[in-house]
């Protein structure tokens, strides 16, 4: 769920995060205890649902540590989780393999939460869910060169800016007196 | 007198410690082959396949306590031969050859999980052997950026251009591409010029 920051208004589209509340912030704040009820909830665990419905609202994805961005327009729309009220457009794969409208018949499916989540395995750190959209994983990228993966399973890699060896001190200033030479 | 006794101590302690020698490049430059003849010609054994297929090598690959002898000089080191790094991974870039698209897909992953493992063992060689398909345009962002970042280090590096014996192979525009560097230019497939290497390597670490 993804609240207003300056009103507390449930965003309740991706496009509605796109353009900004109708009280004009563009900020949304990400409430991760539901999303962690609605990753329960997919995860076949029974008190998820109930979980949810306690904390008053209805979340149609997943996530664990990772934050999705909703980039559109320019516009610096964001959220710090991975979880959403909002149904994310899913690819067309998705929509050719997926049952049509499972998301609003409140069935998660499991590649859902494969696309909308970081695991051990992944390799990523960034993914693009849709266009527009992506989920970042900030421990793995704050250690490792930045590695994107598209919606088409194509990955990029950038490649650390020069640096120094980690942990080697800084030359030393040359002595004055060889200066002078 | 003092300076010198301690300063020909280390060189002696120094010596004594294998030296872990990188070697970098993009894929298909010829990496493997190179390690393959270094293995062959030190230790009598290959070190890993080799594939027209790019990213054939996916994770680093340890050739441990070879040495190298050459006129009086002796090295102890270590080998490693790094997967191709790539900035952009496509796995329909392998089903050309024949591979199935979810093989491709596990490819792709691996190659890009061996090009974070390459980038992150910057840190732990001593020295490099950048090679470059003499074929090719060298002005590349990778060879660019992954000089840079081994310069950067301190890092000893040894530009190698690959591939001489192909035809249409141009080693002066790697020259002028990364002037300043030791340079060698070899053919890793027939073994021309590996002698060349070897001294370059020998002088560089002495």
């Amino acid at each position: 769920m993804h609240n207003c920051s300056k009103c507390g208004r449930a965003a309740s589209s991706l496009e509605e995060i796109d353009a900004g509340c109708p009280c004009g912030s563009k900020v949304f704040i990400f409430d991760r205890q539901i999303a962690q009820a609605v990753v329960a909830e997919g995860n076949g665990n029974a008190d998820g649902a109930d979980r949810i419905n306690a904390l008053g609202g209805r979340a149609d994805a997943g996530g664990n540590g990772g934050a999705a961005v909703a980039a559109g327009n320019g516009s610096p729309a964001a959220s710090a989780g991975a979880v959403s009220t909002f149904a994310v457009p899913e690819t067309a794969k998705d929509r050719a393999q997926e049952t049509p409208g499972a998301l609003q018949e409140g069935k998660v499916p499991d590649s859902y939460f494969a696309r909308t989540s970081f695991t051990n395995d992944d390799i990523e750190n960034i993914k693009v869910l849709t266009q527009g959209v992506f989920l970042l994983d900030v421990n793995a990228i704050s250690k490792n060169p930045v590695v994107l993966k598209d919606e088409d399973e194509i990955y990029y890699v950038k490649l650390p800016m020069v640096q120094k060896k980690s942990g080697s001190q800084p030359p030393a200033a040359e002595p004055e007196k060889e200066k002078k030479e | 007198m003092l300076d010198w006794i301690l300063s020909w101590l280390k060189g002696l302690f120094k010596r004594k410690k294998a030296v872990s020698l990188g070697i970098y490049g993009s894929p298909n430059v010829g990496k493997t082959t190179l390690a393959n003849r270094i293995c062959v010609d030190l230790a009598d054994e290959p070190m890993g396949a080799v594939s027209p297929v790019p990213h054939e090598t996916r994770r680093v690959q340890k050739k441990e306590n070879m040495t190298l002898k050459l006129k009086g000089f002796t090295l102890s080191m270590n080998l490693l031969d790094m997967p191709g790094i790539a900035v952009k991974v496509d796995y329909r870039d392998f089903l050309g050859y024949g591979i199935t698209k979810e093989d491709a897909q596990k490819r792709a992953r691996e190659a890009t999980l061996g090009v974070v493992e390459a980038v992150r063992s910057l840190d732990k060689i001593d020295a490099a052997l950048f090679v470059i398909d003499a074929t090719e345009d060298p002005y590349t962002q990778i060879n660019i950026t992954i000089i840079g970042n081994i310069e950067a280090r301190d890092i000893p590096i040894v530009v190698v251009a690959n591939k001489i014996d192909l035809p249409n192979a141009n080693t002066q525009r790697i020259k002028e591409a990364f002037p300043g560097y030791e340079f060698v230019e070899v053919s890793a497939m027939t073994g021309e010029n590996l002698s060349r290497l070897y001294s370059t390597i020998a002088n560089k670490l002495s």
